[in-house]
């Protein structure tokens, strides 16, 4: 196999291409992307964007209808190599619930026969935090409890990459927090952290990197730090609009025309395109405005 | 009855907020760098391990990491392998003293004359703010950009 | 582990299947003496009553009294409907529940999945008929009847490999049909409606015509005077490869599926 021969892969995922339909819906579409190792990356996106469909599809759950994926250095797609990938993966489910006929103690003993490396003072620590009750079956756990016993589950396999589909959803800002504070802990510990979320403001707090999906394909996938350095809202009040070629510059993500004012995106080269604008505008007065990553991402939305 | 509530130098630092237009790791830099000028971080003093600073305000590990890195190269901190994060004890972050005190009073009457005179021009609050904000981020592009060239 | 998981799932369906069938063959093993003086007190006081064929014979013949009831009747019937129970599961009824996601990140492949619930499930009926046969004797004994164990042995076979195709066919539902209950009642379902029709052959009707492929439960109770030359060896494969193909075609589904 692959990884006994060339140097390992830097990548946690590495897909080309993959595309997932369902008859004539489009779900996922030639998403093409590139997951560091060892980096927090943050997938956002839309309800029915894509987000789980393509984590499904990374996981074996979902068989891609083109293209190629491998997580780990694994080729997703093949069954058996998917189970090898598994070993070293923990997932939470966007949803959380868990088998209604165990209990907490169970479903522990159950998941942890699993995994050789099972961190049992990350479990120890983790019951203790979250104040889980062992023997409740967890068919009467309240929501947040559920997570955090989904959570434990994941945290305690000692895998080395962590995928977390909606990890803090439903849960209150003081859980909010914790949770995010062990993905942070995670990563500090080596492992790799690959969650998607609808809260931009997690995203912007803990990932490295950030990639946004919409109706199925890629419109971002950016350092979180190129966001707030090179990220620019870019306007000029015009009498009349310059010719778009004048504005065909490297960087230039999107030109909107709002009456007599001409808004540019730019992902970087933000001073040559001011400049650029500065030639045709009136008074040659152009503004300049830095963009949270809010902005950034409703502005990627948008439809043209 | 009023009484200290005494806590380590770990919580001295306030968690960066994203939402600035600031990035995080340039916010938490200049928070270590206050407290250096403040007297609040001392010569010799440690700083919480990557980990530990991560963790406390939940923020990504590589943040902190490039930070103290970052750090080191400008001669503010110290970072001993093994051992952890200390500020530099040749430190290039002059303390504040009675002199740098007072550089800090006189701009800020810098800033309050400009303020004035803006107001005078009839620029409002929400536009003066604007364009002291794109002032300082096109400043912040141009600057990127020469250090990363 | 999976195992302890798919024994924890079907355990209240197991244990219940156990003791209804047990409890039938302990009601009919004590009740003999009982049930056998009604019989003849209805003779007597009754002699216009239309008897069906096996009664006279089922009152003075205990092992032929047992076959009927227990082998051809009741707990036949009971089995089949707790091997349809018990084929109940899989990755379509945890997509339902919300649990395939988890099942599914674990480090097992598809095949073991069903591989083990087929298992467990084959292993729990297989310890009904074997508690259901060991009770019988038991009772017969302390009620001072004898039940020859190589006859009890013998049907007990007859049913469990005969019947194994339920089994089969309901692992398989699972995997196509969404949804709690709705598996369950089309196998349940199916499986009505196949007692319903074939009844009239279990009483004593030859089979003929198009009644033919689905005598499983007359193969399932065999003849009562048993003896090896009588065993429908036809039927038997024929049973097996229905349960055959009906496990291929889960297993199948289940690895090609999107969950």
């Amino acid at each position: 196999m692959r990884q006994h021969l060339a140097l390992q892969t830097a990548y946690a995922i590495e897909t080309d291409g993959l595309t997932k339909h369902y008859g004539s819906f489009e779900a996922v579409c030639d998403l093409t992307m590139r997951v560091a190792k060892g980096s927090i990356t943050g997938f956002l996106g839309q309800n029915g964007a894509g987000k789980s469909t393509t984590i499904k599809m990374l996981l074996g759950m979902i068989r891609p209808t083109r293209g190629q994926a491998r997580v780990l250095d694994f080729n997703a797609i093949n069954e058996k190599e998917s189970i090898e990938m598994r070993k070293r993966v923990a997932y939470v489910a966007e949803d959380k619930r868990l088998y209604d006929y165990m209990t907490v103690r169970q479903i522990i003993g159950f998941t942890k026969s699993f995994y050789p490396n099972w961190r049992t003072d990350i479990e120890k620590r983790l019951l203790d935090d979250f104040r889980l009750p062992l023997d409740r079956a967890t068919k009467k756990l309240s929501k947040g409890m559920r997570t955090q016993t989904a959570l434990l589950l994941a945290l305690a396999r000692g895998a080395e990459f962590l995928i977390l589909d909606e990890p803090t959803e439903g849960l209150d800002p003081v859980v909010t927090e914790k949770v995010l504070q062990l993905v942070v802990g995670a990563a500090a510990d080596g492992a790799t952290v690959f969650f998607s979320s609808h809260q931009i403001a997690e995203v912007e707090q803990v990932a490295d990197r950030v990639l946004l999906i919409d109706k199925g394909q890629l419109v971002l996938d950016s350092p979180i730090e190129a966001i707030s350095q090179d990220y620019r809202r870019i306007r000029c009040v015009y009498d009349e609009p310059p010719p778009l070629s004048a504005l065909k510059l490297d960087g230039v993500k999107r030109v909107a025309v709002e009456g007599r004012v001409v808004s540019v995106l730019a992902s970087h080269n933000a001073h040559e395109i001011a400049g650029q604008m500065g030639k045709f505008a009136y008074g040659h007065r152009v503004e300049t405005f830095p963009m949270t990553l809010k902005e950034v991402v409703l502005e990627s939305l948008k439809r043209d | 009855m009023l009484v200290y509530q005494t806590t380590s130098t770990v919580t001295l630092f306030l968690k960066p907020n994203p939402a600035l237009g600031v990035p995080i790791y340039l916010q938490l830099k200049e928070q270590i760098r206050h407290a250096c000028e403040t007297g609040a971080l001392r010569q010799g003093d440690s700083l919480p391990g990557i980990r530990n600073l991560a963790e406390l305000l939940v923020i990504n590990p590589n943040t902190v990491a490039r930070v103290y890195r970052e750090l080191e190269q400008e001669g503010v901190l110290d970072l001993r392998h093994g051992v952890g994060a200390f500020v530099a004890s040749s430190g290039t972050v002059t303390r504040w003293t009675a002199a740098k005190a007072g550089q800090m009073k006189a701009a800020q009457k810098t800033v309050s004359d400009l303020v004035a005179q803006l107001q005078e021009r009839g620029f409002d609050a929400d536009e003066i703010r604007r364009l002291v904000e794109a002032e300082l981020a096109s400043d912040t592009s141009r600057k990127s950009r020469r250090s990363s060239a | 582990m999976l195992y302890y998981k798919c024994w924890l799932e079907s355990k209240s369906r197991f244990v219940t299947g156990l003791l209804a069938t047990t409890g039938v063959c302990a009601f009919w093993t004590l009740g003999h003496t009982w049930i056998n003086d009604q019989w003849r007190k209805d003779l007597i006081e009754h002699p216009d009553w239309n008897n069906p064929d096996w009664f006279l014979r089922a009152m003075n013949d205990y092992p032929f009294y047992l076959h009927h009831f227990v082998y051809a009747e009741m707990f036949q019937k009971l089995w089949v409907v707790f091997a349809v129970l018990l084929g109940i599961g899989g990755l379509m009824r945890e997509a339902s529940h919300g649990t395939a996601g988890f099942t599914l990140s674990l480090p097992v492949g598809r095949l073991d999945l069903i591989g083990v619930r087929a298992t467990v499930a084959a292993v729990q009926l297989f310890t009904m008929n074997v508690l259901a046969l060991a009770l019988i004797v038991c009772l017969s004994n302390v009620m001072g009847l004898t039940y020859p164990l190589a006859h009890g042995i013998a049907h007990s076979a007859l049913l469990f490999f005969g019947g194994i195709v339920f089994l089969a066919a309901s692992l398989c539902v699972s995997e196509f049909v969404e949804g709690e209950h709705t598996p369950a009642l089309i196998g349940l379902g199916g499986v009505g409606l196949l007692y319903f029709v074939m009844q009239p052959y279990v009483d004593g009707l030859p089979v003929s015509g198009f009644a033919i492929p689905f005598s499983v439960p007359k193969l399932m109770a065999g003849s009562p005077d048993f003896s090896i030359a009588e065993i429908d060896w036809l039927g038997m494969t024929a049973s097996l490869t229905a349960a055959s193909i009906f496990m291929l075609l889960a297993i199948r589904r289940t690895r090609r599926h999107d969950y």
